[in-house]
């Protein structure tokens, strides 16, 4: 039944014109939609997944559509023009090319938007737009300037696309462009853009590098962009440099977002409101931003999932959720797993060693020359006063700040120049003393970003879904099943982090980092918040970790529980090093009393 | 050696509107961390508005002015009602960019439709003849457009100086919570920034109509080169700005005038990426340690 | 007569419990302290208190009337001075322009003449901001923004301070200096001082009555020298022990 409904919908641009009096008029604007909803479509890949705002994407538009206009034009259909070079190769290899260059043009962007953000990146990207803008204005010789160039219907075997039957040219490519984006953005590649978006520091201390993914979602957008622009070019067989103004990529991002984010449905949608309104409302056209702009003020306080939010509300009255065969076969597979590799073959018994270690804040020195040793397959406790240094140790390891000096060796090996996702890649997992789960995501997809590195498929295989692809993810999501049991919380599988209890959403942080197989587990502040039960049960997970060989580095402020649980204890105070030693040694320890609770001086009574 | 003057006195001219504009930006994005992104709108509604009631119906220069910032007030209240205040409370941090471009967007149709899609001169009150100053001919609008924009920066920055009230804002951009605790209601801080802001972009309006046109689409372009005076000038530095106008003022004017007019917005775009790229703060922003 | 009374007070984060049913009360006049380790749920109380953060359930009465649903600049205006943790001077402002934001409520309501003269009187007692007075606070050594915060705090003459950490990052010698000073305050005897304080002995030794919190919860609570001598506050620090 459902096939069925899918399958007429599929069908519905070729059916659609043949139930009306004016097939030309409703294919005309069928063709429109497509191209737009590609477009909305590639932006949404860095507003929706990324979460950058891009005004800029007119420019790449603009670049599929000239590349397209440029190469596969004629003379005799620009006869008075100031254009020189007509190459009039075949449309299909003009398009590949567009892409290409649109693609490149995409990763040229990619780089500002590594280090900007906000209405940084925003500023950034209408720049961009408009020195593409600017440039296709200017070189007359390439693109005619002001005036234009003309086009000829494309022809493939002989049969021309021109006007009506464009459709069964552009359908097609729209269905695979949205079947790409849908595999891609369900894939590990979607999971490290949205972990990426909601925060930069848990994604790279899953091993994720944020440059790599970042970088490729700018080069995937634009060249879907490009492809959107080459097909444009052919809608009017005209294209024109007016149409790629600044006006042009705002009117997109809104038909994105009342269309609604994260969504194909929404693209589309979108891209619909934004063709179909004009025709239909030919009445109230002049006032046509006036409702656009009124529309995207309610669906961004109201309606924060736009349409496709609102269609997807009525879907769910409809379907069922995810069924118990699929959860009773995860269950199944998940009792064959094995958790804990074996841990590689090391007779070194010191997992991380700290020499000298040494860190500054302006004239603030936070940690000074902090010396340390972590044994291997034990739990070392970090403890010390407020402002004592210990998160700043914590980032240190994990490379978040670079040190003023000092060492950071990983079993014997220094790793001082790598960053922090190689880190994460060489085996320090960690938790946040501030949870920073993906908070959209199920508890399952966030283990499953924390073994973002177990994934081998390429791109190409996750775009089209392969077997390679499907098996791995199928082998991967049974093992984040096994590593939610191992701390208890398979029940929540499939709810979003956002709607854990904190208890839960503390206990999936170090499922998400176990899930990493690491050598070296950083736990920073666990107990904050915990009721004593929820701490009892962190306790035991604390010790079964340790006895799978896994070092860990507990911080945290609750003392009976550091007393219980380590083997040994360092006390930082004003970034030194002010006593180590077994717990009970650290108890009784004066200078360590001191630290936490002062002198008795009666320096003034 | 006289047009290269009059270049740069009308290149400085076209970069302190631009100042103008951009100190909108910068007052608000440090009360606020967010800003007007149609910005450029404001400054045509003031220019629309100067025009209704300065050459349509002759009503008196100062009437005018004080018309225009009574508008400025109005546009600003509802701006920060409609578009910033649900922004600020909602989770999404990019929605404020989102819900200022759409409040102009509808601020620029309503324009077209009720009154006009047409572009009209504006006549300097000042007049059109170039007044001769140490023998280079100059005019008298750009000279004035100098001096009122460099006096409008000056008198909000004193206004942050030196009175209680401008240290309040200082207070806010610093640490909001911290400048609770003192007393400062800054929920009222931003609201004021905001109106202060869209007062001056109607201004700017006004001063820039004789020397462009007045229409509803006077504002776009120039909102959009303000982003990069208020980035390049760094977005917490009030001076920076004039820095940032006078950068792509000039820039724009040389290159107008000795490479071609079509490029002319090329070099200060070109200049916003590397600043970005190098200076991330701007050429005066403070450098912000950000903690994890 | 009580000042301040904390009746039942629970405050979350997001769905943290920071604390977990805290009762207390201040009489006028008095210094009471509330001491325990970090993470207890010390900063949280001061801050509900002063309105940054909003009660999940309980009651905040000053004077009998609840403020837990005022907000912070509103609560300013009752009187109630909170010297935050971490001090939080305005860094890029000069050390007089953080006295005179101090005072913001006082010189809108038209006592400017009076709180120059106020801020003298904050001179005389730190004399080093005096010294420092056109400098940028953010280029004060750590003990001399913990007095500049003391002193934007008093000129607003407040009916009860609120300290939070006075202690923190500062070396041993300046908090030596910094709890002088806050014992020469209270021996002025013109306001009510609600301290809360990780270092034990220092807050002890200048509290009238002190609390201690544990993990959001009030463990123990007493007179400032019966706590002194109790086991049990290192205890609350440093945890019992393997059992």
């Amino acid at each position: 039944m459902k096939k069925i409904i899918y399958g007429i919908l599929l069908l519905l641009p070729f059916l659609l014109p043949q139930m009306v009096d004016n097939p030309y008029y409703i294919q005309g604007i069928l063709c429109r939609i497509i191209v737009y909803a590609m477009l909305v479509a590639s932006l949404d890949l860095i507003v929706g997944y990324i979460g950058d705002v891009s005004i800029g994407h007119a420019g790449f538009f603009a670049i599929g559509a000239y590349a397209v206009g440029i190469l596969t034009s004629t003379q005799e259909l620009n006869s008075d023009s100031s254009m020189t070079w007509f190459p009039h190769i075949p449309f299909f290899v003009a398009l590949f090319i567009g892409v290409l260059l649109t693609a490149l043009a995409g990763f040229i962007l990619g780089f500002p938007a590594l280090r900007l953000s906000g209405p940084y990146l925003a500023v950034v990207t209408i720049a961009y737009g408009l020195l593409i803008y600017t440039i296709i204005n200017e070189q007359e010789y390439l693109t005619n300037g002001t005036k234009g160039i003309s086009l000829e219907p494309i022809e493939v075997f002989g049969v021309k696309f021109g006007g009506s039957n464009y459709l069964y040219i552009v359908y097609p490519f729209l269905i695979m462009v949205m079947y790409v984006i849908h595999n891609l953005t369900k894939s590990y590649w979607g999971r490290a853009f949205e972990a990426i978006k909601y925060s930069e520091v848990a994604a790279s201390s899953c091993g994720i590098s944020k440059s790599y993914y970042k970088i490729w979602a700018f080069v995937i957008s634009a060249g879907i962009a490009g492809l959107a622009g080459g097909f444009f070019s052919q809608l009017d067989a005209y294209v024109a440099p007016n149409t790629f103004s600044y006006n042009f990529s705002v009117e997109f991002l809104i038909a994105l977002i009342v269309g609604g984010v994260q969504s194909i449905l929404g693209n589309i949608l979108g891209a619909s409101v934004m063709v179909i309104f004009p025709d239909l409302f030919t009445k109230f056209n002049d006032y046509r931003l006036i409702i656009f702009g009124f529309s995207l003020l309610l669906v961004l306080f109201f309606m924060p999932k736009g349409l496709a939010g609102f269609v997807n509300l009525i879907k769910k009255r409809f379907t069922k959720k995810k069924d118990g065969h699929y959860i009773e076969a995860l269950i199944e597979r998940a009792s064959a797993v094995k958790l804990f590799d074996e841990l590689k073959e090391n007779n070194d018994q010191v997992a991380v060693q700290l020499k000298d270690l040494t860190m500054r804040f302006g004239g603030l020195v936070a940690v000074n020359e902090l010396n340390m040793t972590i044994k291997k397959g034990t739990v070392h406790g970090l403890i010390g006063p407020n402002g004592s240094g210990k998160s700043t140790t914590v980032n240190l390891l994990t490379g978040i700040y670079p040190p003023a000096g000092g060492k950071v060796q990983l079993f014997g090996k220094s790793i001082i120049a790598e960053s922090t996702y190689k880190r994460a890649k060489l085996g320090i997992a960690r938790t946040f003393q501030n949870l920073q789960l993906f908070s959209d995501m199920t508890a399952l997809q966030n283990v499953m970003v924390g073994m973002h590195n177990s994934f081998t498929s390429n791109l190409f295989s996750i775009c089209f879904n392969l077997p390679k692809s499907q098996k791995e993810e199928k082998n991967v999501e049974t093992k984040a099943f096994a590593w939610l049991q191992f701390v208890g919380l398979e029940d929540i599988a499939f709810t979003e982090a956002k709607n854990l209890s904190y208890g839960q959403a503390r206990l999936l942080e170090i499922a998400r980092a176990l899930a990493s197989n690491p050598s070296l587990l950083l736990l920073d502040e666990p107990a904050a918040g915990l009721t004593a039960g929820e701490i009892e049960k962190i306790n035991i997970l604390i010790n079964k970790i340790k006895e799978s060989g896994i070092s860990v580095l507990l911080i945290e402020h609750h003392m009976d529980m550091v007393m219980a649980v380590s083997d040994e204890v360092t006390v930082l105070d004003f970034g030194k090093k002010i006593a180590e030693g077994t717990p009970n040694q650290i108890q009784n320890n004066p200078t360590v009393i001191t630290a936490y609770l002062g002198t008795h001086e009666t320096s003034f009574h | 050696m006289e047009q290269f003057i009059q270049l740069l006195i009308s290149g400085i001219a076209q970069g302190m509107i631009y100042s103008l504009v951009a100190f909108g930006y910068n007052i608000t994005f440090s009360t606020s961390r967010s800003f007007n992104f149609s910005h450029g709108n404001f400054l045509m509604l003031g220019g629309v508005v100067g025009l209704i009631f300065f050459i349509n119906n002759q009503v008196p220069f100062l009437a005018m002015v004080l018309a225009v910032v009574f508008v400025g007030l109005i546009m600003g209240l509802i701006l920060y009602k409609t578009s910033i205040e649900p922004s600020l409370k909602s989770k999404s941090n990019y929605a404020w960019i989102l819900a200022t471009l759409a409040f102009g967007i509808i601020l620029k149709n309503i324009v077209e439709v009720f009154w006009s899609t047409d572009d009209f001169r504006f006549d300097s009150p000042l007049g059109n003849a170039p007044i001769r100053i140490m023998g280079i001919g100059v005019l008298p609008q750009e000279i004035l457009i100098i001096i009122v924009a460099i006096c409008i920066v000056v008198a909000v920055e004193s206004f942050k100086k030196y009175t209680i009230f401008g240290k309040a804002i200082v207070a806010v951009s610093e640490d909001k919570h911290t400048a609770s605790l003192m007393g400062i209601n800054q929920q009222f801080v931003i609201l004021f920034s905001f109106l202060l802001s869209s007062v001056i972009a109607c201004l700017a309006g006004v001063l820039v109509a004789p020397i462009t046109m007045v229409g509803a689409t006077m504002g776009t372009v120039l909102g959009v080169k303000a982003y990069a005076v208020s980035i390049i000038g760094g977005l917490e530095s009030g001076y920076g700005v004039l820095l940032g106008g006078l950068i792509i003022g000039l820039s724009e004017a040389f290159t107008a005038r000795y490479i071609s007019t079509g490029y002319k917005d090329a070099p200060g775009f070109l200049i916003l990426i590397l600043v970005l790229l190098f200076l991330p703060s701007g050429i005066f922003g403070k450098k912000i340690f950000k903690k994890v | 007569m009580k000042i301040l009374e904390i009746k039942d007070l629970v405050v979350n984060y997001g769905k943290v419990a920071a604390l977990k049913e805290i009762s207390l009360e201040i009489e006028e006049g008095e210094l009471v302290a509330v001491i325990g380790s970090n993470g207890a749920g010390k900063t949280t109380t001061m801050n509900t208190i002063s309105g940054l953060l909003s009660p999940t359930s309980g009651d905040i009465l000053l004077n009998g009337k609840s403020i837990c649903k005022i907000p912070a600049h509103q609560v300013a205006a009752l009187n109630i001075s909170h010297v935050p943790e971490g001090r939080k001077v305005f860094a890029s402002m000069s050390v007089k322009d953080n006295l005179l934001l101090g005072a913001y409520l006082r010189i809108r309501k038209g006592e400017k003449k009076q709180v120059i003269a106020d801020i003298d009187d904050i001179y005389s007692i730190f004399p080093r901001l005096k010294e420092r007075e056109n400098q940028q606070s953010g280029t004060l050594s750590g003990g001399e923004q913990q007095m500049l915060a003391l002193g934007r705090a008093l000129v607003s003459k407040p009916k009860l301070l609120l300290l939070d950490e006075p202690s923190m990052g500062l070396a041993p010698v300046i908090i030596d200096e910094v709890f002088k000073l806050i014992n020469t305050i209270k021996k002025r005897g013109d306001m009510t001082i609600f301290l809360v304080e990780q270092l034990a002995y220092r807050a002890l030794e200048v509290a009238d009555r002190a609390y201690v919190v544990e993990q959001g919860n009030i463990s123990l609570t007493g007179t400032g020298k019966e706590l002194m001598t109790n086991p049990e506050v290192r205890k609350a620090y440093l945890g019992a022990g393997k059992s």
